[in-house]
């Protein structure tokens, strides 16, 4: 099974806590087989209220809320997703809103893996920008990197000016 | 008595013997030499005073005057015509010695003081030459040493306004942060190390 997982989506703890509730859920529907087989009444679908970020993954993979064959296939999916994707740590003076996680999750799911998993975290020693640590490497695009990294260019600068 | 003391009384009395006959022959030989006759010896003397009268011993007087001042005169004469041949030939000898050893000796004195005018004139270019060089040399030393004092010195100095005013930078970055108005340097920049980054991901 394909899963395809929202941009909202994008924290290893939104994974696993839609990993439990799904979990939650499925043993639900069991119960609910359970009684409707005992009852020999027509199976209903739980009361219980699904999250967003569940539904988003229900809907974008394509399986329905009562079908408990494939809400098991999207869990063994997903948890494999929790095991073995790719996680990216993201540093910036300020912590992101939404959209701008959202379209990180986006870019980095477009042009590095489609199951990346981010954490976002705040460092306001950076200025701005970005440092990231990906795998063992950290890559420090922040503001105070460069500033720092490039100050030769000042006395350049300087040179020019007295030129 | 041995045989020693024997020979040694022998040759005492043979010596005396060998005495008593020399003290006779020369007593014999004195008596020979005064019966001999001795020689006669006859005394004369003449008073030389006596010899001429008062007036011809004026004459002889006065023409040994004569006599004697012709004798020193031409003494004379050919004393001063002998110093005056000595003083040409000195002269001559001179002059020629002037003409020859002296001119010779000059002109080789001229020689080896040329030779050695040109010698010092050849060492002195030497010298001159490698005092050009060497204060070229030393002009160039000094001049790198200055440049690259100076280069060291700016360096310094920008490094240290680098700090400054990296420093200051990042401090007045401060904390009010709009990321919003960053995300288009983050993407970019993401962008630009996206080849390095799903590498390391991906690894």
């Amino acid at each position: 099974m394909s899963v395809r997982m929202p941009n909202d989506l994008y924290s290893p703890d939104q994974l696993s806590a839609i990993i439990l509730e799904l979990r939650s859920y499925l043993a639900q529907l069991h119960d609910g087989a359970v009684r409707a087989k005992t009852a020999h009444t027509p199976m209903e679908a739980p009361a219980t209220h699904l999250s967003a970020l569940l539904m988003g993954v229900m809907h974008g993979t394509g399986i329905t809320t009562t079908d408990s064959a494939e809400a098991e296939k999207l869990l063994k999916g997903l948890e494999a997703i929790r095991d073995k994707a790719p996680a990216v740590h993201l540093m910036m003076a300020a912590l992101p809103n939404r959209t701008l996680k959202r379209q990180l999750t986006a870019w980095f799911r477009a042009e590095v893996h489609p199951y990346t998993l981010m954490t976002f975290a705040v460092r306001m020693d950076i200025g701005g920008g970005v440092v990231m640590q990906a795998g063992s490497h950290i890559y420090d695009f922040s503001f105070r990197q460069q500033i720092l990294g490039n100050k030769q260019r000042i006395s350049e600068i300087f040179a020019g000016v007295r030129q | 008595m041995d045989s020693l003391q024997l020979t040694l009384v022998i040759g005492l009395i043979v010596m005396a013997i060998i005495n008593a006959v020399s003290l006779v022959w020369a007593f014999l030989l004195d008596r020979k030499l005064k019966a001999r006759p001795s020689p006669k010896v006859y005394e004369v003397h003449v008073d030389g005073s006596k010899v001429f009268k008062d007036m011809d011993m004026s004459e002889v007087e006065k023409v040994a005057h004569q006599q004697l001042q012709q004798i020193a005169s031409e003494a004379a004469q050919r004393l001063k015509q002998s110093l005056e041949n000595s003083l040409d030939e000195v002269s001559v000898h001179v002059s020629d010695m002037a003409n020859t050893t002296l001119s010779q000796e000059f002109e080789q004195y001229q020689v080896s003081l040329q030779a050695l005018r040109d010698q010092s004139i050849q060492e002195f270019s030497k010298l001159q030459q490698e005092l050009d060089q060497r204060r070229v040399q030393l002009t160039e030393h000094l001049d790198k040493v200055i440049r690259e004092e100076g280069e060291k010195r700016l360096a310094t100095f920008d490094a240290r306004l680098n700090d400054v005013i990296s420093s200051y930078l990042v401090e007045s970055l401060g904390t009010q942060v709009d990321l919003g108005a960053q995300s288009a340097y983050i993407f970019e920049t993401l962008q630009a190390h996206k080849d390095e980054i799903k590498r390391d991901i991906l690894a």
